[in-house]
């Protein structure tokens, strides 16, 4: 007997138990609902899949993780507040730990996330990855495909952008 | 440690892993034993590892094997099962119920029916570009011919599908090569399993059985009760559903 479409199906339970929960995780972190991070960990995990089969280590595996989840989870949060009714518009944190300043201090994760909801289509990545995941420029670059040049203007845009919402004297 | 002084998502993902290197290690350690922020982040992974591995992984991995094997174009794809299943039904019916355990198991098997309906088990086989057909004992299937499975686990918790070969070879088809048998989800609808298995050159008549149980089964106690009976094979907690076919030369 030989294999193929069931051989393979070992081999996926193998990488998702493996891998699923860095997904789960950081689902849960982004969207904030454990029902909608249990769908979004079988969604990303199916599109993830054929990369992190190819991928020659742990590291670069987890550089696809991220970048297609933190894609699919923004995605979810843009339907969701499409859907939502409009907020009220200064909604926002008062400074409680928005530490946004030019030397990148890493931010409250919570905040972070309010900001970049709001923060325009393709700014949201790059933040996640820097604020929220911590990433060093270099790497949100190289999860991305984009150049460092892009990632640092893209992050000053949003550090701007976010002044607006943040009153603090350093910012 | 990332030039913001804290530890990334990357490291700490790595770290749960087992992949940094030793002094990678230490470092990532030496910082969590300072720092209460990233501490935090540490001890919430672990708690998401724990619900990951202890509920969602369950819960969710048929609906992703499913996917995969729909996204591969699998065996049967779901508009290809629209037009299988009725002629299943035909087939089966024309045939006479393909071949179920005797009578032996019945006492102990009529609990368990009692309380959760009968679990079903098919068998299907694709030859070369033509089509899918159902396996009964009158259909002959070729070395080459693959068999792909539908089951209707009727709220069972446990499956794994095994065969044994006219040479007497025992293997786990579904999942394939596993030594346990794998979690279902809740469903009491039939469901088609991922992947499909390419039948070798061993001639002769092969059974398949599907075993359906509460608990998770072990292959080698499978393996054991099929040697011991494949005709009626008995172990406890466990509901078999077998079915023959012959392998002839082309
Ligand atoms: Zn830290």
């Amino acid at each position: 007997m030989s294999e193929s479409g069931v051989h393979t199906s070992e081999r996926v339970s193998t990488l998702y138990r493996k891998f699923g929960t860095a997904i789960y995780s950081r689902c849960r972190r982004l969207l904030k609902d454990d029902a909608l991070a249990e769908d979004a960990t079988q969604e990303v995990f199916v599109r993830v899949l054929r990369h992190i089969q190819s991928a020659p280590d742990d590291a670069t595996a987890l550089a696809w993780i991220y970048r297609i989840s933190t894609n699919y989870c923004l995605n979810q949060i843009r339907d969701r507040s499409r859907q939502a009714e409009p907020t009220a518009p200064d909604e926002m944190p008062e400074g409680d730990g928005g530490e946004v300043n030019s030397e990148g201090e890493m931010m409250d994760r919570n905040t972070a996330m309010k900001l970049i909801a709001r923060a325009p289509e393709k700014l949201q990545e790059v933040a996640v990855l820097y604020y929220v995941d911590g990433l060093e420029q270099e790497q949100v670059a190289k999860t991305l495909g984009i150049s460092r040049r892009t990632v640092i203007n893209r992050l000053q845009e949003f550090v701007e952008r976010s002044r607006k919402f943040i009153s603090r004297d350093e910012v | 440690m990332n030039a913001r002084g804290h530890l990334s998502s990357e490291t700490i993902d790595l770290l749960l892993l087992s992949a940094l290197t030793a002094p990678e290690t230490n470092d990532a350690k030496q910082h969590l034993d300072g720092c209460e922020d990233c501490r935090t982040r540490w001890r919430e992974l672990n708690e998401d590892k724990q619900r990951f591995e202890q509920f969602v992984f369950a819960r969710t991995l048929p609906k992703v094997e499913a996917r995969v094997a729909a996204e591969r174009g699998g065996f049967f794809s779901r508009f290809k099962l629209k037009f299988l299943v009725p002629a299943m039904v035909l087939a089966a019916a024309a045939a006479g119920v393909v071949f179920t355990t005797g009578p032996g198991t019945q006492t102990e098997d009529d609990a368990y029916v009692g309380i959760k309906g009968q679990p079903t088990f098919e068998l299907f086989a694709k030859r070369g570009q033509s089509g899918v057909f159902p396996v009964g004992p009158e259909v002959a299937l070729h070395p080459g011919d693959r068999i792909g499975f539908m089951v209707n686990p009727a709220g069972s918790k446990y499956l794994l599908v095994a065969s044994q070969d006219g040479a007497g070879v025992f293997s786990v088809y579904h999942p394939f090569g596993a030594q346990v048998s794998q979690p279902l989800a809740d469903v009491k609808a039939k469901l088609e399993l991922p992947g499909s298995v390419e039948l070798d050159a061993t001639l002769g008549s092969e059974r398949v059985v599907a075993v359906f149980s509460e608990e998770p089964l072990k292959a080698g106690e499978i393996e054991a009760a099929l040697k011991a009976s494949t005709q009626n094979p008995k172990l406890p907690g466990a509901r078999f559903v077998v079915r023959e076919f012959h392998k002839v030369a082309p």
